[in-house]
């Protein structure tokens, strides 16, 4: 459970945490007719629509910075502020 | 004593040359101000959607075509989910099942000494979406989203090669390949081409893998030769000491010529891939792949024949030409105006080059446009103008680059005389002059033609026609008694 | 408020202007709003300004259907502008900085914003009680649930306050809450309708609808802002029509006769509420009485459909969610110490995300991870592709399939809100649609005089929302004592 909290970046106050953990267990377990129904050979289902759409490479006009800083909860100088980051790359 | 072997695998990430971003229509700019090209897709906004750019598609194709890489006609993307400021979805899209290029090689030089070359495998090419840039400062860090959403190729190698030389090669090859098929511009500097090397070592003899560092952000072929030798010394020195390589994630500090740690595997994210919905399976069409091999840009091992063949250049001026692209264009433009390409190279490498390096120009910042000089190489070629007054006048011209050439010609009184009459005055003096010398060219020593080739342009101030003045000598000399 | 056609008809024959039309709707939607909760904006100034402009334009001679019209739109759907919060805390303070596709469609069609209706926070519950604001109330029943989680429009429609509105539909939130308020709601066919504005809970099931007290409302709202939109990449190029002109056309002519109904027994084995089970009876003879032919078939894998449902939409929604970050948009967490960065992720979400939101999340995050994607999201992606082949077969030989919309009526607010799995039920008749992307309809239907109203389900192929919305426009037209929705 707390490994999943970490992997999602959701804090989870204590009541909480067994609360969610708890519900988590149930619904899967309703889920368990899933992994006996037969499933050899089928071709997973990601999404409905297989019409190829790509653009032209074609410039449109870009957001203006002030209408980009409007939502973001600490800036400075027009660029999104965070407190030092320690990990040098990603 | 034990002897190790190196192995080493390279992941080279490229920009590709789109004007928009892969997913996202704003144009691509990473010079200007913080989040000034910054779209609502880069962005990430809530209710954003993915809409690819077929010419990143192209570009991605024509990379795997360079590559010698089996296009897949059947490719999809995926999301890789992590958090980190400079990523404002909370996840890349990028290939991972299935991306558009399968395996594929190169051929690298081997052997530092011989010359002699190795063809190494390459894994696959997948297309994916760059993230933007932070800028510490101070206490905090700021995010610029300018280069979020630019698009990237993959270039992933199975590692094949052996030592840091031939990764150094390798990257050469795979550089040049990807600039001449204009998939990419490969400015290191800019970042538009990075370099990510996979270092492990094992037994000579060993057939399974030892445990693998990465080494990241060397931007420089230099430089990832020297920290894949230091890190290879550092693992061998680990594993004599009795200890077990860490799997990590390791830097280069360029000032210290060491790598060091960055992350350990334990901090790694489970990226929990899986298809982007939001965007439907790639299929491209065997005939349009078709018609991209057909239109290939020449790419270096052919170029280096047409060079050598066509414009008859020597190999060292051919593989320097392959390798500065810059100048190959520039020198193309040039013999596409009539300029005899020998003649045309010549110029360039010698005169032109050598003079920005003079003032400190860069070659992109030469103020003659191709047709400008190639103005001055034919006059030069058609004997108007000497190889002299060609590369004054050049450089005067590049001083003054809006400036009529004509004119100043003509106010430097360089136009050159070829009249007979004119040239004969000149020539009949010169005759009278050196009797000592005529009567040595009449008796066959034929090297002392330029000496007196030599007095008839100083006596004309330079403004006599050279081969013109060489054939009435020659005339002249053999008919007098 | 009337109900469209009859607003239509005002409009058109100038017996009333756009701006009296919206001053009533901007009164009684104040009032809707004190009584039902139902709104999270009122946009009062900028509705007024559209209307005026609507009363010009129609001076000038222009007469399209939505002109002058009000609607409202469901809060996750962005219009330039206003705050648009997806019903929860982390976005109380975002404002959109672009137009939905569809907004821009209504605006292009002269259709005027009254309101932004509350939800269930980002489209994840069947009941409107998992909005930031609090729940809405059932306007039939002030002690009930609307149902969710587009139980703020249906709502504002049911009580009269706009004639239309804009929700949202990715295992049922459309039809249901129309089903528990008595309204007609339609979930078009996946890929019908742009997602580009829409804030996404479920990529893959997603589709903004149209909600009307009339079919006939549907149809002209679905026809100013279906069709393909080169911004969405998985936006159909089927050619959109004109559905409520084709609706009007085939008014006198459409019939039962002939058409092929179909009842799936795996639907058909659900427990229902008595008084369901006695409207769907009633509806069945109906059916029959107008010349359909009623057959049962197999949809074998659809008793897999909440399983299934669950384990994509989580999935989905917990990597649409990430941007959800505190840095780039949404509230950051409060805090007296300098956080890490990691801190400012965990703790604006872990504040700002309600309890459901949070479960779906970390339900989702587990499907994914690495040794369990296999089992959960690969595997029920699986079972999504038999679902759609049953339904790709059972359109081969029928043209309709046929079930309540729901198992229940508008049941007490917070008598389900203690077990997750009680709420999801609600859903099992409408998970299937959304699982196969075919349209599906809900249309109050009340032959049997229920207490509460009662919605009945028409599923159709692919692209056939023409023929859904004839069939529950013809049900309200011939039936006596069928439900008119409110005047």
């Amino acid at each position: 459970m707390a490994k999943l909290s970490k992997l999602a970046r959701v804090e989870l106050q204590d009541g909480d945490q067994e609360l969610i953990s708890e519900r988590l267990e149930k619904i899967l377990e309703s889920f368990d007719s899933l992994q006996t129904l037969n499933l050899d050979g089928v071709e997973p289902l990601y999404g409905l629509n297989e019409e190829m759409h790509l653009r032209d490479d074609v410039t449109t006009k870009p957001l203006s910075r002030d209408l980009l800083m409007e939502n973001a909860s600490d800036s400075f100088d027009g660029a999104y502020r965070v407190g030092r980051v320690v990990k040098s790359d990603a | 004593m034990v002897i190790y072997e190196a192995v080493i695998g390279l992941e080279v990430h490229a920009q590709l040359l789109t004007k928009s971003k892969i997913f996202c229509s704003v144009e691509i700019d990473n010079r200007s101000e913080p989040n000034s090209h910054v779209g609502v897709v880069s962005a990430g906004l809530p209710g954003s959607l993915p809409v690819l750019n077929r010419h990143a598609v192209e570009l991605a194709v024509r990379a795997g075509i360079a590559c010698h890489c089996e296009i897949n006609l059947d490719s999809r993307f995926d999301r890789k989910n992590y958090f980190y400021p400079d990523l404002p979805k909370g996840y890349q899209i990028t290939q991972f099942e299935h991306p558009i290029c399968g395996e594929g090689f190169l051929d690298i030089v081997s052997d530092e000494k011989t010359g002699a070359k190795r063809r190494v495998r390459i894994q696959r090419i997948h297309m994916e979406e760059d993230a933007g840039q932070l800028m510490h400062v101070a206490s905090s860090t700021l995010v610029n989203l300018n280069r979020a959403g630019t698009p990237l190729i993959e270039v992933v190698g199975h590692p094949d090669l052996r030592t840091p030389f031939e990764a150094k090669s390798y990257l050469k090859v795979l550089h040049s390949l990807l600039v001449h098929a204009a998939v990419s511009d490969g400015d290191l500097e800019e970042g538009n081409f990075r370099c990510d090397a996979n270092v492990s070592i094992r037994k000579v003899g060993d057939t399974k893998l030892g445990t693998r560092t990465e080494i990241k952000n060397v931007n420089s072929f230099r430089f990832v030769e020297q920290a894949i030798e230091y890190e290879i010394a550092r693992q061998i020195a680990v594993v004599e000491a009795g200890g077990r390589i860490v799997q990590e994630t390791r830097g280069w500090d360029s000032a210290a010529s060491k790598t060091f740690t960055m992350r350990t595997k334990e901090d790694a994210d489970d990226y929990r891939y899986f298809p982007d919905p939001d965007l439907p399976p790639l299929k491209l069409e065997a005939a349009w792949v078709k018609s991209l091999r057909e239109s290939m840009p020449e790419l270096p091992d052919a170029l280096m024949l047409t060079l050598q063949n066509e414009w008859g250049l020597g190999s060292d001026e051919a593989e320097l030409l392959i390798q500065q692209r810059q100048w190959l264009f520039y020198c193309e433009k040039l013999v596409a105006d009539g300029v005899e390409p020998k003649a045309a190279v010549s110029f360039v490498l010698t005169e032109l080059v050598g003079e920005l390096n003079h003032v400190g120009l860069s070659f992109s910042q030469n103020p003659l446009n191709p047709s400008q000089l190639s103005q001055l190489l034919k006059k030069t070629q058609s004997g108007s103008l000497s190889r002299r007054q060609s590369k004054e006048l050049m450089i005067w011209w590049m001083g003054e680059p809006n400036a009529d050439l004509d004119k100043k010609i003509e106010a430097e009184g360089w136009v050159q005389v070829d009249s007979s009459e004119a040239l004969g005055v000149w020539v009949d003096q010169v005759i009278q002059a050196h009797p000592e010398q005529v009567q040595d060219f009449k008796d066959g020593k034929d090297k002392i033609l330029p000496f007196l080739m030599g007095q008839v342009m100083k006596t004309s101030k330079g403004k006599a026609h050279p081969q013109r003045v060489s054939e009435m000598l020659i005339a002249k000399i053999r008919c007098k008694d | 408020m009337p109900k469209f056609s009859k607003a239509r008809e005002l409009l058109q024959s100038k017996s009333i202007s756009s701006l009296e039309l919206t001053q009533e709707s901007l009164a009684a939607s104040k009032k809707a709003h004190a009584e039902l909760n139902c709104y999270y904006e009122i946009c009062e100034d900028t509705a007024l300004g559209e209307a005026r402009s609507a009363d010009e334009l129609r001076s000038r001679g222009e007469n399209g259907p939505l002109l002058g019209v009000p609607y409202a739109l469901k809060d996750l759907i962005l219009a330039k502008g206003f705050k648009c919060t997806a019903g929860s805390k982390i976005l109380e303070n975002f404002v959109a900085p672009y137009d939905a596709h569809v907004v821009e469609k209504l605006q292009r069609a002269g259709a005027v914003l009254v309101g932004k209706t509350s939800m269930d926070e980002f489209g994840m519950g069947s009941s409107n009680e998992n909005s930031f604001r609090g729940p809405v109330r059932n306007p039939v029943d002030s002690s009930c649930s609307p149902g969710g989680s587009s139980g703020g429009s249906a709502a504002a429609v049911a009580s009269g306050s706009v004639s239309l509105a804009l929700g949202t539909d990715t295992g049922g939130s459309i039809r249901q809450p129309a089903s528990f308020c008595g309204i007609v709601g339609l979930k078009p066919t996946y890929g019908r309708v742009s997602r580009y504005g829409l804030m996404a809970f479920a990529s893959s099931l997603d589709q903004i609808g149209p909600m009307a007290s009339d079919a006939e409302g549907c149809a002209f709202l679905l026809e100013a802002f279906a069709g393909k939109d080169d911004r969405d990449a998985t936006s159909s190029s089927t050619p959109s029509l004109a559905y409520g002109q084709e609706l009007l056309r085939q008014r006198s002519s459409w019939s039962w006769k002939g058409k092929k109904v179909a009842l799936p027994r795996e639907l058909l084995n659900l427990s229902y509420e008595d008084e369901v089970s006695k409207e769907f009876a009633a509806f069945r003879d109906y059916l029959s009485k107008e010349g359909a032919q009623l057959v049962e078939l197999d949809l074998p894998h659809v008793s897999h459909s909440l399983a299934t449902y669950y384990l994509i939409c989580t999935s989905e929604a917990s990597s649409n969610l990430s941007r959800y970050d505190g840095v780039h948009v949404g509230k950051r967490a409060a805090s007296e110490e300098n956080l890490s960065l990691d801190q400012i992720y965990a703790k604006s979400r872990g504040q700002n995300f309600g309890l459901e939101v949070r479960t779906r999340i970390l339900l989702g995050t587990y499907a994914l991870s690495s040794g369990y994607y296999d089992a959960y999201y690969r595997r029920a992606a699986q079972a999504r592709r038999m679902i759609y082949n049953d339904f790709k077969k059972s359109f081969q030989s029928v043209d309709f399939l046929l079930s309540p919309t729901s198992p229940e009526t508008a049941f007490a607010l917070g008598s389900k809100t203690s077990d997750p799995l009680k709420m999801y039920a609600s859903d099992l008749c409408t998970l299937p649609a959304s699982l196969a992307g075919v349209p599906a309809i809900s249309f109050p239907s009340s032959l049997s005089s229920p207490s509460r109203p009662v919605g009945m389900q028409l599923m159709a192929p692919w692209f056939s929302e023409m023929s859904l919305l004839s069939a529950a426009d013809h049900y309200s037209h011939s039936c006596e004592g069928a439900s008119d929705g409110h005047i």
